[in-house]
């Protein structure tokens, strides 16, 4: 079964890039957390608000 | 912070923005997810003291449980795709009404006991896409199947997708399923009956109901009784799998009856798939065995089961405190068994079908492409939703916001009504969300605080969440649009819609009047 037949390949890539940021992002952000490097943490946090913005864009 | 009617709106708007965007505007789960977790952040940041800090630590523990919950979305629907691009789904969907000529009983086995099946190996609207069409088959109504395969499976969506949903409810609450899974199963056993008389009557009438209801009451019984005991003996990632099977096998021997008896196969040890190519049905069912198999072995044997536990991946948060006081210990995140985690266990499984079917010549040119292609499109975007959700769940969950609604439902129900209102709080969270699994992430944590301030027993509480959420999740509108398309229903999704609903709510007021019940009778408390 195809769960999204109309699913069109710039949205599909957007979708597949949303998820990469959104599952990697959190792990940069614990390690600049945990370093206590709060700019980096700040990169992080805004790479996973750029994955939600591309998730509601795709969705 | 203070409860007062304001704060606790505060505290709802998250879940209340959610709710109005799917089913006021008809947002889909991943967009709707984003707009909450905004508004989880925004509010718990504004109005709950939380810090950057707190709100970052969140968004890594919200990380971890949406790869618990997305490893075994990913391998389900990769085992699903391997058995039907093989044709395997196909075969057994013709093979189980050739075994009787009693067509209210084929409807059981197609709409209650094959769905269940389904939903048990694969789930996320397969049950109801592959069952009503084949209903159709046996000369049911477009309408008529479509309900009968979405309310056949209801009982199953908990334990079933190897118990995704159940899963989450213990990852978000922290809790094992030694003390998770007999309320539950119990709860479930309940609505497994009520679902199959609710197959009959939908499908052939109050009087057949009746007639059949002997019959219903032993399958019930046999697939109540065997999800309960393999999800208190460690295996309930396999609780609604095993128990359809369990259900299947003696409805095959119902089936020798001669009330029952039909023609079989007529001696045929192939049969003919969708794409018009014979296919064997004991190669068929190889797969799904070699995933009971596989999922077996790796729980009960304990040097397997060693060995495939070696490698846990998990991380250690700090204490984390907000601006009010609310304050979250230091904890380890989830932790993700990366070799024996029924994910794992699932992909095993269809590396194994996989080699099987191609072994038997039952791929065509460019079928794992195929595979592959149809898993990833499915995968990625209920992914996006379950992070969104889950993020916005932590976030909540960590700022005090799920605390703080936690006691307002329970000043505001009290304790003796609260146990009914527990299985309608799951049902509404999945018909809203489309899922079991979301529901138990947005309300999983808020019953348990509920429960704990009310001076009920957790378990209960939370088993009757779950069960409502199962049963909610058949009449969710994703599930019933996915079950219309496969029916050439496109144009009356509104008339099934509000048949299913009518249905549907019977086994979830059952649950409610179980749970009452039980606690009148200090069940748990």
């Amino acid at each position: 079964m195809n769960h999204h037949p109309r699913t069109r390949p710039w949205r599909a890539r957007l979708q597949a890039v949303a998820l990469a940021l959104i599952l990697g992002a959190p792990f940069g952000l614990y390690a600049a957390l945990q370093s206590g490097n709060a700019p980096l943490a700040v990169f992080f946090f805004a790479l996973l608000v750029l994955s939600m913005a591309l998730t509601y864009l795709s969705g | 912070m203070p409860l007062t009617f304001f704060t606790w709106l505060l505290a709802f708007l998250p879940v209340a923005v959610v709710l109005a965007l799917m089913l006021g505007l008809k947002w889909g789960g991943s967009r709707a997810g984003v707009a909450g977790w905004t508004t989880a952040l925004l509010t718990a940041g504004l109005f709950f003291g939380a810090g950057a800090r707190l709100l970052a630590y969140t968004q890594v523990k919200g990380t971890l449980l949406t790869l618990d919950v997305c490893y075994v979305v990913w391998a389900a629907l990769l085992l699903y795709h391997v058995a039907n691009e093989a044709g395997a789904v196909d075969v057994i969907g013709k093979a189980l009404p050739a075994l009787t000529r009693e067509r209210a009983f084929q409807g059981l086995l197609l709409g209650w006991l094959f769905a269940s099946f389904l939903q048990g190996m694969g789930g996320f609207g397969v049950p109801v896409a592959v069952s009503a069409p084949l209903l159709v088959g046996l000369g049911y109504t477009p309408v008529q199947a479509v309900i009968m395969a979405c309310i056949g499976h209801g009982w199953a969506v908990n334990f079933g997708s190897m118990a995704t949903s159940f899963q989450t409810l213990m990852a978000v609450t922290g809790l094992p399923a030694e003390v998770l899974a007999p309320d539950s199963a119990i709860f479930l056993g309940g609505a497994c009956l009520a679902c199959g008389m609710v197959v009959t009557l939908v499908g052939d009438g109050w009087k057949k109901m009746f007639q059949l209801l002997p019959g219903t009451i032993l399958l019930s019984a046999v697939m109540g009784g065997t999800q309960y005991l393999l999800s208190t003996h460690g295996v309930y990632t396999l609780g609604a799998t095993g128990a359809a099977m369990a259900g299947l096998a003696v409805a095959i021997l119902i089936t020798r009856l001669p009330a029952y008896r039909g023609n079989g196969l007529n001696g045929a040890r192939h049969l003919i798939s969708g794409n018009g190519r014979p296919r064997s049905l004991w190669v068929a069912l190889s797969g799904y065995a070699a995933l009971v198999i596989l999922a077996f072995g790796m729980n009960l044997i304990p040097s397997i089961n060693r060995l495939v536990d070696h490698v846990q991946f998990s991380l250690p948060f700090p204490e984390l405190q907000t601006g009010l006081g609310f304050v979250v210990p230091a904890e380890m995140g989830r932790s993700i068994n990366i070799f024996g985690h029924p994910g794992a266990i699932l992909t095993y499984a269809s590396l194994v079908s996989y080699l099987i079917y191609r072994r038997a010549g039952y791929y065509e040119t460019g079928a794992l492409k195929r595979i592959l292609d149809n898993t990833s499109q499915g995968a990625v975007n209920s992914s996006l939703g379950v992070a969104a959700m889950v993020g916005m769940a932590v976030a909540m969950s960590n700022s005090g916001m799920t605390n703080l609604l936690a006691a307002g439902l329970s000043q505001g129900f009290g304790k003796s009504a609260y146990p009914a209102v527990a299985p309608l709080i799951g049902a509404l969270g999945a018909f809203i969300t489309g899922s079991n699994n979301n529901s138990n992430v947005l309300f999983g944590m808020l019953q348990y605080r509920t429960a704990e301030l009310l001076g009920l027993g957790v378990p209960l509480i939370l088993g009757a969440q779950t069960a409502g959420g199962s049963l909610g999740s058949i009449m969710a509108p994703a599930k019933v649009i996915v079950g219309c398309s496969t029916v050439g229903l496109g144009d009356n999704e509104g008339v099934v819609m509000g048949k299913i609903l009518i249905y549907g709510i019977g086994p979830v007021l059952l649950v409610a009047l179980l749970a009452l019940a039980f606690s009148w009778l200090g069940w748990g408390a």
